[in-house]
């Protein structure tokens, strides 16, 4: 990994980031490692890679880059692409325990949605901790002896992020909407072009102010028969373009043909815009995905107050009971239901409930993930 | 063959399909090599085809696969055939190889199983499956290889190369054919006792035999 990699993999992210990005699974090395550098392990997504190795050029360690299909570390997580299995495997084929003489395995926190750390550590016998969201806070967490504080656990959405989101999501529709327009209606395509660009950015950069009508993940009601996050959004804009499209064509301005070929393609973009607008960001569930009207439950008679559960939640939702001897949920309507803390509790005192309020079996959560489709299909004990 | 572990129930058909009915000729012609009171070793076994094929000649299996989807199908079929109690099954990858003491079993098979590993992976694997071999004993090797040369093979090539473009940019999990001769196998300790390229050259079933010392 050098600078120019690091630039391919930054401009390549940005305009097929939709896209898996692979390099190669394997041990890296970065700096000068000895045998008593930390080992870190991240997925083949190239440009998580490029960012580590950025962050952390400065220091000496051992990267393992476990196979995770060229998707990033969460959602090859929970998608059943990044398991103990991948990481059993880099490990082995790496030698890695014959190049230091520990065995601490620092694993990125938003896997724990998809390894079982229980499971790695009795296959392979190495002790697993688990490292911060963020790259930026890696440098600080092994300073700290391995230790992260509260914020370096949680998931945040800041404007670079959701500008990067936006741009992503612009650049790969205006290169379909380019392919398909060249045939169809070529002169619609800078009109389009930028509308997609402005749509895209609009939608993303304006979600902390509607970000609260998609949680928490209430079921329809008979208020507004459909879900905000699965349809509701997109009925919304469906009514606008088309009410927009009467107007101007019963006020005169544009003819009936024209008002309508424009209300359809602007349908077609905004559609394909916010198809899962809450799922592109990390900070709500998919709109997609059957998990999101489960609710998390911790038994308290169970709980020991190991901790786990509040290492691994990307939202922070845990707290420390007032005796400090057990966790409890404090914050559910953050809850954005990734399934981590139920994956990882070593005594099973966290599970789902589904609406109809039936008790889902916590091995359902550990080894069955979610498919393209948001259902969980995809066993991968 | 990830992308059919999804569904259990259709695995076998679209192996059919993808073979071209091959894999039950090789089946056929693989049950010499199983006796009773064998030890043998199934490494991926999917829905338990070899696994049932080696149990019903009396060997006693252990069947290891990393979809518990593949396992808990293998298991089903292995009750239904009565040889439930001679199939043990394993939730294991080839990584774990390592964990299996040396000399063990009499047979082992991998069938279609290390082309869905890496080369690290495969290189890694292989010695493994010699050392757990009995002197003597059968590794029986089914899975697609790289065609060898000429026009044929290099359209096939094309056409894969083409096909897997496209399954990689949806994130499709794909295979790695084995680039594979006699002579590695040999420098791995073993002598051939039946090589067969099939389906053009992409498709290859073998027999080899570790050698006594």
């Amino acid at each position: 990994m050098n600078w120019i990699s690091w630039l391919v993999a930054e401009i390549f992210g940005l305009f097929f980031r939709l896209a898996p990005l692979r390099i190669k699974p394997g041990l890296y090395r970065i700096g000068t490692p000895d045998e008593n550098a930390p080992v870190l392990v991240t997925g083949n997504y190239r440009l998580t890679v490029a960012r580590l190795w950025k962050r952390l050029r400065s220091r000496n360690l051992y990267l393992l880059v476990a196979d995770s299909g060229g998707i990033n570390v969460w959602c090859a997580s929970a998608g059943g692409r990044l398991t103990h299995h991948q990481v059993l495997s880099v490990l082995k084929t790496s030698r890695i325990e014959e190049r230091v003489n520990h065995r601490r395995l620092v694993l990125p926190q938003l896997s724990a949605t998809g390894i079982d750390g229980r499971q790695l550590h009795q296959r392979s016998g190495w002790h697993i901790c688990w490292g911060p969201v963020y790259a930026r806070d890696i440098p600080a967490f092994l300073d700290r002896n391995f230790q992260a504080i509260p914020p370096m656990r949680r998931v945040e959405y800041p404007l670079g992020a959701r500008i990067e989101m936006a741009l992503c999501w612009a650049f790969s529709l205006s290169f379909l909407a380019l392919f398909l327009l060249s045939f169809l209606w070529p002169q619609a395509i800078p009109a389009t072009i930028a509308i997609i660009f402005a749509a895209s950015i609009l939608f993303h950069l304006s979600l902390p102010l509607f970000r609260n009508l998609f949680r928490p993940y209430r079921r329809p009601s008979k208020i507004w028969p459909v879900e905000f996050e699965s349809g509701g959004l997109q009925t919304l804009i469906l009514l606008a373009i088309w009410v927009a499209a009467f107007i101007l064509n019963t006020a005169g301005s544009i003819p009936l043909a024209e008002s309508w070929k424009w209300a359809l393609l602007m349908s077609i973009v905004l559609l394909t815009l916010t198809i899962d607008l809450p799922g592109s960001t990390p900070i709500l569930k998919s709109g997609t995905h059957e998990d999101r009207h489960w609710n998390l439950v911790l038994d308290g008679n169970r709980c020991q107050g190991t901790g786990i559960c509040r290492e691994v939640c990307p939202m922070q939702c845990f707290d420390w009971a007032p005796s400090g001897k057990s966790m409890i949920h404090a914050r559910p309507d953050d809850c954005i239901r990734c399934g981590a803390c139920v994956v990882q509790c070593p005594v099973d005192a966290l599970f789902f409930l589904d609406p109809e309020g039936n008790r889902l079996d916590v091995d359902l959560i550990r080894y069955r993930k979610v498919d393209i489709w948001g259902r969980r299909n995809v066993h991968v004990k | 063959m990830k992308f059919f572990e999804r569904t259990p129930i259709w695995y076998d058909r679209a192996i059919r399909w993808i073979t071209f009915g091959k894999m039950a000729d090789i089946r056929r012609s693989a049950r010499s090599y199983f006796h009773p009171g064998q030890l043998v070793l199934d490494l991926g076994c999917g829905t338990g085809e070899w696994s049932l094929l080696a149990a019903s000649q009396g060997a006693h299996v252990k069947a290891s696969d990393t979809s518990p989807l593949m396992l808990q199908r293998a298991y089903s079929k292995a009750c239904a055939a009565s040889y439930g109690k001679h199939i043990h099954f394993a939730e294991q990858s080839l990584m774990e190889l390592d964990n299996e003491p040396d000399k063990q079993y009499d047979v082992v098979i991998t069938s279609l199983v290390l082309s869905e590993c890496r080369k690290d992976e495969q290189a890694y694997a292989l010695p493994h499956i010699a050392r757990v071999l009995k002197p003597g004993g059968l590794w029986i090797l089914v899975d697609e290889i790289t065609p060898q040369d000429g026009v044929l093979a290099l359209c096939i090539r094309c056409f894969r190369n083409t096909v897997l473009f496209f399954l990689r940019w949806m994130g499709v999990a794909v295979t790695h054919p084995l680039r594979i001769c006699p002579a590695d196998l040999e420098k791995l300790g073993f002598r051939i006792k039946h090589w067969q390229r099939l389906n053009a050259g992409t498709f290859l079933f073998c027999v080899a035999q570790k050698e006594a010392q």
